[in-house]
């Protein structure tokens, strides 16, 4: 762990990139599958759809993968097939194109993986599926008829000189001669930009001309001097020229406008000096003579940071928090020293001071472990639009909140239960379109994924309008399983009847298919959202959908806890799993003792008091008053009892040793001078307390 | 988990500049103490035993701290302590050995040891030092020290006219099957 081998570390960098490259395909697959869909192909997309794969056939070469490197190099040019119109993007490429793209994913992770002596192996396993992909592209991709846009544009390229026509590649050639064809003005637009400016200025310019015509190329231009670069930009558009010069006259950049058609064969220059003028910057660049320097430098300003090194800074600061306590110890015993009270105060000051300072740090530290949910949305876009496919039904994602930022690592601990519940949705609620239909339905079902933040928890909402879940036929699946009795399922609450779902192993399904069916699933869910001490909720209704909603803390570094004291004892009990505290006087605590159930949002919570659960049975106490802390693991509840509130605290939870394995304690935490404190794990005790009643 | 043993040497030789154990052996010999001839110890008594454990299994020791006694714990886990950083489990080696000795901490000791995957705090009665032997001279346990520490001790060293029993560091804080489940 300590020594990284600069090749590995290198590699990691590169298996980031490609990941990246990866994903920026999945999206672009999916916009493209949309276009196929709708019938209108955004060469845009397709485009950018071909840049990717090619980046990944790049990398390819890194990795020193020869299979990725096949499988890359036939998709780039299946696709350079397609850009170029020779041969039609149907729904058959489509698939071919996303199944490359999976089989692509996987050798990434293959990747991911130690390199051990079955290295190799991996390699070989992927090659007859990327045979098998070449196939289906070689067959899908059927040739387009030719020729029918050779005649045309024949016009254009008299205006065009010959140079130009002469360095469009021919991906540039054939939009340029497919625009003509459809009719649009060709234009030139010539553009400079200086040094400093370049990088911006041009995204902006050619952001601006996007919006309404198509960049067919970018050329440098002639006129490029060390300091000032200049552009040809050909674009085509069905605007007149008028249109364009008000429109990227806004960008306040100098630019001139070229219009080259068949009919008109004078050029017509029109300058536009508005807007800030780069030639004073030109000017003071002329008179200092800076020579052109060579430079690396990438204009990104972001970097990547391995998780670990965030989470040793992290630890430094918990230990700082410690120190801090050490000098507000300190300062409160001077203050209360004759004559020395003055420095204590002045402690005291500098102290609060520290505390302001090291909770700052804190949060910027933690801020940057955030990142946007919309990032792990992003990734079920794919995974949806092939489960679509290979189900046969027509499904919508609607994907709001994506800005609501949560902890790295919660992320991808969320990644596979989002997977199942979304492949829940799929399989089991949404209906085939035909049948939709009949009910009155859109044809297309809709899966919603959306996230909110509350407090200190990230509330993330999978809701579907499919068919609901079937009650009675969990019901009658979990007697013919033995999961319950005939007799007690009856006793079941429609909430309990819900709670089956989660038990591991179990299905609905008769038959195992591709997707689902094999029982594992919910519990998986359960189990992950457990450990990140979240909460599950589930409601449905037959008919109309179901929603899944899951409760998560934002971040785990640093968990606010409730101080609780109980026998005597002082423990820490992380407020992430707390959903309410309630005072119980003693008539309801008398009933409590009585029955050991709680009636809390029309359900009977078991409740259990802190200290019996961890020392048995105690005698009575003097004082009435005590406190019930409802927590929440996964869809349970339980109300922890205890005798004082003591205090909240910020608290990092530190893992007790292999050779402790204590029912309800998750850790302890360091306290400092005063030592340490146990922290309660609810999930633990939930257990606990079900398998005492059991 | 090998540089642990590293660290103990280190750490042995500050606790020796510290005085805080009487010291007996040659510090700057222990660690030298894997020569395949001799055994360094680090010894500590119990009522009127003496105990040791090999110098490689030794961190360091700290004076008592007040312990966070963890629940439904056989009573030879004393509880918890946090020690740079990291949460230790404390085993009374009194109790684990089945001592009935009274109590009297005055001279206690947390003599911190990593063993294997195992880091743990014990809390022995008093310190002795460190000890180096000639590896010779350990004789298998006898059959008296079977029936009382069994399973503990690995063997019986001589020194200075004294028998001390060689413990073994890892079964004395490996994790206990009665309450592993």
């Amino acid at each position: 762990m300590a020594d990284i081998d600069p090749k590995t570390g290198r590699s990691n960098e590169f298996l980031l990139e490609a990941e990246d490259a990866l994903n920026a395909l999945g999206t672009n697959l999916v916009r493209l599958g949309r276009c196929v869909k709708a019938g209108v192909i955004d060469h845009t997309i397709l485009n950018s759809v071909f840049r990717s794969a090619h980046t990944i056939k790049g990398m390819a070469g890194v990795f020193e993968s020869d299979t990725l490197a096949t499988l890359t190099h036939s998709l780039e040019d299946a696709l350079d097939t397609l850009r170029l119109g020779r041969a039609l993007l149907t729904e058959d490429v489509m698939d071919s194109l996303f199944s490359a793209y999976e089989v692509m994913q996987r050798m990434i992770e293959e990747r991911r993986k130690e390199p051990g002596p079955e290295a190799l192996d991996p390699e070989r396993t992927f090659l007859t599926e990327i045979a098998n992909i070449k196939r289906s592209l070689s067959i899908t991709l059927s040739p387009h008829a030719k020729g029918a846009t050779q005649a045309d544009g024949a016009g254009a390229k008299k205006e065009l000189s010959g140079d130009i026509l002469g360095v469009l590649t021919e991906y540039e050639l054939y939009r340029l001669k497919e625009n003509l064809r459809h009719g649009k003005k060709v234009f030139i637009v010539n553009t400079r930009f200086s040094l400093e400016d370049l990088e911006r200025g041009y995204a902006n310019f050619t952001e601006l001309l996007k919006s309404r015509s198509e960049v067919i190329a970018t050329l440098p231009s002639t006129k490029t001097s060390p300091q000032v670069f200049s552009f040809d930009i050909l674009i085509a558009s069905d605007k007149g020229k008028a249109e364009l010069l008000d429109i990227v006259k806004r960008c306040g950049y100098e630019f001139s406008i070229r219009q080259i058609s068949e009919n008109n064969g004078l050029e017509k220059k029109h300058e536009d000096r508005q807007g800030r003028p780069p030639l004073q910057v030109i000017r003071d660049a002329d008179q200092t003579v800076k020579p052109r320097k060579e430079s690396l430098r990438r204009s990104s300003s972001s970097i990547r940071v391995e998780i670990a090194k965030i989470e040793s800074v992290m630890n430094s600061i918990s230990d700082l928090g410690v120190l801090k306590t050490g000098i507000s110890d300190l300062s409160a015993r001077l203050r209360n020293e004759p004559g020395l009270s003055f420095y204590g105060i002045e402690i005291s000051r500098i102290e609060r001071h520290l505390e302001r300072k090291l909770s700052e740090l804190r949060d910027s530290v933690l801020d940057v472990r955030m990142v946007p949910v919309g990032e792990l949305f992003g990734r079920y876009e794919t995974f949806l639009s092939r489960l679509a496919r290979q189900s046969g039904k027509e499904i919508s994602i609607v994907v709001s909140g994506g800005s609501t930022e949560i902890d790295k690592h919660i992320i991808e601990e969320l990644a596979d239960p989002l997977m199942h519940i979304i492949r829940n949705a799929v399989d089991h609620a949404i209906e085939p379109p035909h049948a939709r239909e009949s009910m009155g339905k859109p044809r297309a079902g809709r899966i919603t994924l959306s996230a909110h933040q509350t407090g200190n928890h990230a509330v993330i909402e999978i809701r579907d309008d499919g068919a609901g879940i079937d009650e009675d036929l969990v019901s009658r699946k979990a007697v013919e399983k033995g999961m319950v009795s005939p007799d007690n399922i009856k006793k079941l609450s429609r909430h309990d009847v819900l709670e089956l779902l989660f038990a591991p192993g179990f299905t609905t399904r008769d038959t195992v298919s591709e997707t689902s069916g094999r029982g594992v699933g919910m519990d998986v869910v359960k189990e992950n959202i457990t450990r990140l001490g979240g909460i599950i909720d589930l409601a449905t209704e037959k008919g109309r959908g179901t929603r899944v909603v899951l409760t998560i803390p934002v971040t785990l570094a640093i968990i606010r806890a409730m101080i609780v004291e109980d026998g005597g004892e002082r423990y820490a009990l992380p407020l992430s799993s707390a959903i309410e505290i309630i005072e119980l006087r003693s008539d309801s605590a008398e009933d409590i003792k009585q029955h050991g159930v709680i009636a809390y949002n029309e359900r009977d919570v078991p409740c259990v008091r802190l200290k019996e659960f961890f020392k048995g049975p105690a005698g009575e106490e003097e004082g009435s008053m005590l406190y019930g802390i409802m927590v929440g693991v996964a869809e349970h509840r339980l109300c922890i009892v205890v005798k004082r509130l003591v205090e909240e605290l910020d608290i990092v939870i530190k893992p007790l040793s292999r050779t402790i394995k204590a029912q309800g304690i998750a850790g302890a935490a360091d306290m400092g001078e005063k030592g340490a404190m146990l922290v309660v794990d609810a999930a633990g005790m939930l257990e606990g307390v079900n398998n005492r009643l059991a | 988990m090998n540089s642990g043993d590293a660290k103990g040497h280190l750490r042995w030789k500050e606790l020796a500049l510290n005085s805080i154990a009487p010291s007996v052996g040659d510090y700057d010999g222990a660690g030298a103490s894997d020569a395949k001839d001799a055994l360094t110890v680090v010894c500590f008594s119990i009522g009127a035993e003496e105990f040791a454990i090999p110098v490689s299994d030794a961190v360091e020791v700290i004076k008592p701290r007040p312990l966070v006694p963890v629940p439904n714990m056989p009573d030879y886990i004393r509880g918890i302590l946090c020690h740079r950083g990291e949460m230790l489990t404390v085993v009374d080696f009194r109790r684990r050995l089945g001592l009935s000795h009274p109590d009297h901490d005055a001279d206690a000791r947390i003599l911190i040891v990593s063993c294997w995957d195992i880091k743990a705090g014990s809390f022995v009665e008093k310190m002795g030092g460190v000890r180096e032997v000639p590896k010779a001279s350990v004789r298998d346990a006898g059959k008296g020290a079977e029936g009382r520490f069994a399973g503990f001790v690995k063997g019986v060293l001589e020194s200075e006219g004294k028998e001390i029993y060689l413990l073994d560091t890892y079964s004395m804080v490996e994790p206990h099957a009665a309450y592993e489940q």
